[in-house]
């Protein structure tokens, strides 16, 4: 009788332990470790310098991964991994001083955005700038708010002849330094915040739209504005916005920029995104941010994985502000969360941050890839190994 | 009793101090990151938290430095934000610190430089946003002579 019961228990707990998993399977069963992707660089792969670049013509893809610091270069890669060629960055960097992000517009053209916006560049696959462009009459918005624009942790979006970046409030246009100003009234009164912007490339003149206004939580207080990290996704072909401080998905219209859906999110330890507390003193000497960035669960990239057609949301999870560095950043675990193409919810997988990084991710045709973790200089020094997912 | 007070309180503070010599000694010795036992003059930490466009023009400031005698850099980053020549690989005065654990020590949270002298922690130099490196670059240069 005894041996009877204790059976029932073990099949219930056993249910209990299969139920509890339906949602978040353990990662590793969804990575083959079997299937290697390989890109031979010197340097950390970072998505504000790397990507997929996707010649809409030919439907070819390239890999790119560059490194502006300290190797000053991009290399372009087939999906295969292979090496094709390198396209210096000194000359760009000559002409710009400090680069933000890029991305390839092609295979032999880059989109360089210099650091705080103000200038752009085309370079060309010998890595000589074709291009140069101020974009200091365009950043003022309305004739009131002065913004400066930056590549957040998701890299830079292109779609068609776009480019969308992040865009930072600054201050007003005005010059201040006459009069007394309290910037935390001029922004609660005046700014509307825009926190995206678009830049169309065809145009003849600079066209640079600010959007993304009224639409996400924020920051404010003293001399501390931003919506922090904040970001456009395009995938397939749509347009999807998250932000540090967001709990919720959203996806805008190609055309116009305004919302046409808002899903509220959720991973295995609940919802995403971080309330916007008040700014404070680590703020100000820019260190609350990356407090929250290090510590806290919210979309930090998402992806289409090309052969399922399902949408990825990267989500690193929360540990405690006072863990040790080597629990914090990107060492912690990590939620995938599979999305249908209407924004449902289907499926949660966790990976662990030891095993792979949650900022480097590529979408290629063949597949969603992960890339294992590299530890310091010496992991950043080493080729790149990622593998593939496997979505449920 | 005010005597008593000031006389506790910097007692305290001392001990403070001590403290923290005690640990960065420990820290640096169990570590190997000094040779032949001997203290360096000026520790040079750079890391690549808090403000990326500071990080990479202290590192500017500091690289003439980096491998100066009497200094000692310990880095704890990987290319991200900041130009990593002259730092990739370990050297008698350059020294990794991928896990972090220097921060650890509480001294400093981000890039910055501590200047010792006569086994105590003589003077921390945090970096700190919108505030000029030329004070920075001026003592590196009292302490260690022209690069």
């Amino acid at each position: 009788m005894v041996s009877r019961v204790s059976c029932y228990f073990v099949l219930l707990a056993a249910a209990l332990v299969m139920y509890s998993s339906c949602r978040t399977a353990s990662g590793s069963r969804n990575v083959d470790t079997f299937d290697s992707l390989v890109l031979h660089t010197e340097w950390k792969f970072s998505l504000y310098y790397s990507g997929v670049h996707e010649d809409h013509g030919t439907g070819d893809e390239v890999i790119f991964s560059g490194d502006p610091l300290t190797f000053k270069t991009v290399r372009v890669f087939d999906t295969s991994g292979r090496p094709l060629y390198d396209i210096p960055l000194a000359a760009v960097l000559d002409s710009l001083g400090d680069i933000d992000g890029l991305t390839l517009l092609s295979k032999d053209r880059v989109f360089v955005l210099q650091n705080h916006g103000a200038n752009y560049a085309i370079v060309d696959a010998l890595g000589n700038v074709l291009e140069i462009h101020s974009l200091d009459s365009v950043l003022c918005a309305n004739g009131k708010d002065l913004y400066s624009l930056y590549v957040d942790s998701k890299g830079i979006g292109v779609l068609g002849n776009d480019i969308f970046l992040s865009a930072s409030w600054y201050g007003p246009c005005v010059d201040t330094s006459e009069a007394p100003f309290d910037p935390l009234a001029y922004y609660s009164v005046e700014t509307r915040m825009c926190k995206l912007a678009r830049l169309d490339l065809s145009s003849t003149e600079e066209d640079l739209r600010f959007w993304g206004c009224d639409m996400l939580a924020h920051l404010g207080k003293g001399t501390y504005h931003t919506a922090g990290s904040t970001g456009a996704s395009i995938l397939g072909g749509r347009i999807f916005v998250s932000s540090l401080y967001s709990p919720d998905l959203i996806e805008v219209d190609t055309g116009t920029l305004e919302v046409i859906r808002r899903v509220p999110l959720s991973h295995v330890n609940g919802a995403v995104g971080i309330t916007p507390p008040q700014a404070n003193l680590e703020d100000e000497a820019n260190d609350g941010a990356n407090t929250r960035i290090g510590t806290r669960a919210y979309v930090s990239d998402m992806v289409i994985d090309r052969p399922s057609g399902r949408l990825l949301v990267i989500v690193p999870h929360e540990v405690p502000e006072d863990s040790p560095p080597e629990k914090q950043r990107a060492s912690r675990d990590w939620s995938v969360v599979v999305l249908d193409p209407s924004l449902a919810i289907i499926n949660e997988f966790v990976l662990q941050g030891t095993a792979y990084r949650s900022g480097a991710i590529l979408g290629l045709k063949s597949g969603t890839w992960v890339m294992r973790s590299e530890s310091g200089i010496q992991g950043a020094l080493k080729p790149k190994v990622f593998h593939r997912l496997l979505i449920p | 009793m005010n005597r008593f007070l000031v006389f506790a309180v910097a007692t305290l503070l001392s001990c403070g101090r001590a403290d923290h010599f005690t640990e960065l000694n420990d820290f640096l010795r169990e570590r190997q990151m000094i040779q032949d036992g001997e203290l360096p003059q000026v520790i040079i930490y750079i890391s690549e938290k808090g403000c990326p466009v500071c990080g990479r023009e202290f590192t500017e400031k500091v690289r003439p430095f980096v491998s100066a005698p009497g200094t000692l850099t310990i880095v704890n980053a990987t290319g991200g934000s900041i130009d990593l020549t002259g730092l990739l690989y370990e050297t008698a005065t350059i020294r990794h610190d991928d896990k972090g654990e220097f921060e650890a020590l509480g001294l400093l949270k981000n890039s910055g430089l501590i200047f010792l002298s006569e086994d105590r922690i003589d003077t921390v130099m945090p970096l700190r946003i919108n505030e000029p490196l030329d004070a920075m670059e001026a003592r590196l240069r009292r302490t260690l002579g022209n690069p």
